[in-house]
């Protein structure tokens, strides 16, 4: 029971972070980044090949220790999002998010059929875990509870710490008018490169904190429904641009994901086979609850700049 | 200044009030402990892509634990089936797997659907036993499973052996491959290329495809070029219908090969015509095995209708092998660790020698009894003998068929060596 607890934790804790950077990017700069996913499977298989052993079905056996694993994860979506920031920062709001879009779909079917280097669609197993031979499995939970919690407790920080410090006061502004922003001699595009990587960089280390935790990691995780938008719904419901509420949106939306499962053991079997379909539903009336009532979120933000001026 | 009125106190609560909707949620069905229940999980896709694989196997899944629970159940006990829905998704399976290994306590579990790879690391280490129905790929064999991983499947690598003879028997000594972009597509290919040439065929060219696209010309234009006799096309109903059709009208092929994801009734109404006519294909198949007999019967029976698709057998095995591992067990074994008596267990009953077992409520009635009197047991499943090897997979028959007058024609089943 509290093993399944646990479990639950870490999963909230890796979609809490990768939620985080993306409040980083939508709620403090305005970046409307749909390619969630690209830099979340980056950061995975970046830390994935690094740390395998040696294997004939894929690059890898370089057999290198997790810390360098979660540099590179951290590294290679940022250098990946600085280089897409080039063109696609030229774009604003919703085109911007499009071309983000494509970009998912263009590395995701670069991994499903460069075999030679993902393994394909069959993808990686065998992932080391840290201190898994040390730790009775039973118990291994725990363990790796510290390090999602922890990564997930840093990432807070150092989000919260720039965002409230004067270059996050940049960034909300260009959130809230850009041209505004511009006119008081800042250089947006710059400002936004710096949030797009930063964040992006936050992600790819959420994706190394997965693979770590399942030992697996297939391009099927990442398809847009569980890598991209369900990260939007935990930023929609938990209040865009508030990262404690970023946060609790994340376990909170989790409970409910995983959580529905349980209810099929109340209904009778008839309706038990759709429960499936209930989920769907439950998480359907929670984004519209959310937005009917609090569109803000179940925590909301601050609008310190346009507030100011009111 | 509305934003005065938030503050720290909010997120304490709301954070709280998170983990209490979750602690719930997790505690809501604490397994009050029952003398007389027997539970096992089953974790199988009811939505995603494979929900409608998903819902034919959860019935045969039920059928297996209505029969078990006629004869008796595994040392008098009630056998109850708990569903996980693994959603088709890798981190939703892990999850579900997560539920029936912590929440559920369950020491043996009929499934994945797919995805066996992701299962093991929660099962394996907390000794549990997972029997997949239909995770067909080679790699299962060889995962790091502590023994823990089964399956009632035959692997690609059986079938694509069939499928590779299949194609040299018919006098092809040509042939190309277009397959699926998936685990099952790109793992039928390399064992079928493998006995094909093996059978001193020669394969010019071998592609890969991805569903739902509008035109296939390419992949199929590239895959004609040195004339081959045969394109051994391995996929699913849907974009194979428009691959066939692409390859017929730009005259590119005319015979095909098909494994069990095209043997579908809808491959030949959609193409129309003859084209098909005499065309070969192979599938999961135990068509002469009194067990699938009284299976089918007994399907009919409570759901009016056949399977709707594959696998709904291999599920029942499923559980019928470890409700018969579980009376061979023992009370005691079952005490201290469920799981392990399970697994060492399982090849007992489903393995030669032993008085044989057929998959009917008699049958296992039969088969308590005799396990009771610590008896040798070999049960025949309903999708083939089940046996399991070392490694925890099994042979299950491989049917061909042909396409005579329209419709899908058993030829004869080959039984693996």
């Amino acid at each position: 029971m509290i093993s399944y607890f646990v479990s639950f934790l870490i999963m909230g804790s890796i979609y809490a972070m990768a939620a985080l950077a993306l409040n980083l990017q939508w709620g403090f700069t305005g970046l409307m980044n749909f390619g969630i996913g690209a830099f979340y499977m980056l950061g995975a298989y970046t830390s994935a090949i690094l740390t395998c052993p040696a294997t004939t079905e894929h690059l890898g056996g370089f057999g290198l220790p997790l810390v360098v694993g979660f540099a590179g994860a951290a590294l290679v979506p940022g250098v990946v999002a600085f280089l897409i920031g080039f063109p696609a920062l030229r774009l604003r709001g919703g085109t911007f998010a499009i071309a983000l879009l494509a970009i998912h779909e263009t590395l995701l079917l670069t991994v499903r059929n460069e075999s030679w280097l993902t393994n394909g669609v069959w993808g990686i197993r065998g992932i080391p875990r840290p201190f898994f031979e040390v730790i009775n499995p039973r118990h291994y939970g725990y363990f790796y509870l510290i390090i999602a919690g922890g990564l997930l407790i840093l990432a807070y920080l150092a989000i919260t710490k720039s965002v409230g410090s004067p270059w996050g006061r940049i960034l909300r502004g260009i959130s809230e008018d850009e041209d505004l922003t511009s006119m008081s001699g800042k250089n947006c595009w710059s400002y936004k490169m710096q949030s797009f990587v930063f964040g992006s960089m936050v992600m790819g280390i959420a994706g190394a904190t997965y693979v770590h935790y399942t030992g697996f990691v297939s391009p099927q995780v990442f398809n847009p429904l569980m890598s991209t938008f369900y990260v939007w719904l935990i930023v929609m419901v938990g209040g865009t641009g508030n990262n404690k509420g970023v946060i609790v949106g994340a376990f909170l939306v989790w409970a409910i994901w995983v959580g529905s499962d349980f209810l099929t053991d109340f209904v009778p079997a008839a309706v038990a086979t759709r429960i499936g379909f209930i989920r769907m539903l439950f998480v359907g009336i929670i984004l519209t609850v959310t937005i009917l009532t609090r569109p803000q979120g179940i925590l909301s933000r601050k609008r310190l700049i346009a507030d100011w001026y009111r | 200044m509305s934003s005065k009125k938030f503050n720290k106190g909010r997120f304490g609560k709301c954070f709280l009030a998170t983990m209490m909707v979750a602690l719930v949620f997790s505690f809501i069905n604490s397994p009050g402990y029952c003398e007389e229940e027997m539970k096992i999980g089953s974790l199988i896709p009811m939505s995603g892509d494979l929900a409608a694989y998903g819902k034919c196997v959860q019935q045969g899944v039920n059928l297996a634990a209505k029969h078990i629970n006629e004869a008796g159940g595994p040392l008098n006990m009630k056998l109850k089936v708990v569903f996980r829905d693994s959603q088709t998704d890798p981190t939703a399976l892990r999850d579900s797997a997560e539920k029936l290994v912590n929440v559920d306590k369950v020491p043996a579990i009929v499934g994945p659907m797919i995805r066996s790879d992701v299962a093991t690391p929660v099962t394996a280490p907390n000794h549990v036993v997972i029997i997949s129905p239909s995770n067909t790929p080679t790699w299962v064999t060889t995962l790091k499973d502590d023994d823990y991983t089964f399956r009632t499947t035959s692997s690609d690598a059986i079938q694509g052996k069939v499928l590779g003879k299949l194609a040299w028997e018919r006098n092809y000594k040509t042939a190309s491959i277009l397959y699926i972009n998936d685990p099952y597509g790109g793992g039928l290919a390399e064992s079928c290329k493998e006995w094909f040439e093996k059978s001193r065929g020669k394969i010019l060219g071998q592609a890969s495809y991805d569903p739902g696209k509008a035109s296939y010309k390419m992949q199929l234009k590239e895959l004609a070029k040195g004339n081959p006799d045969v394109l051994i096309l391995i996929g699913y109903p849907e974009s194979g219908t428009v691959i066939i059709r692409q390859a017929l009208s730009e005259g590119l092929f005319s015979q095909f090969l098909f494994p069990d994801g095209m043997q579908s009734q809808q491959i030949i109404d959609s193409v129309g015509g003859n084209y098909l006519e005499g065309m070969y294909g192979t599938g999961p198949g135990a068509a002469e095995n009194p067990s699938y007999k009284s299976y089918l019967k007994e399907f009919n029976k409570v759901y009016g209708a056949n399977p709707a698709t594959a696998y709904s057998e291999n599920a029942y095995d499923g559980v019928v092998v470890i409700a018969l591992a579980i009376q061979a067990a023992g009370k005691d074994a079952l005490k201290t660790d469920p799981g392990k008596a399970i697994r060492d267990k399982l090849r007992v009953v489903a393995n030669p020698p032993g008085e044989k077992i057929i998959a009917s409520v008699d049958g296992f009635r039969k088969a308590f009894r005799l396990l009771a009197e610590g008896k040798d047991i070999d049960y025949e499943g309903a999708a083939g003998s089940i046996d399991f090897d070392e490694h925890g997979d099994t042979m299950t028959p491989i049917l061909v068929w042909k396409i005579e007058k329209r419709k899908i024609v058993p030829v004869r089943s080959v039984i693996p060596d």
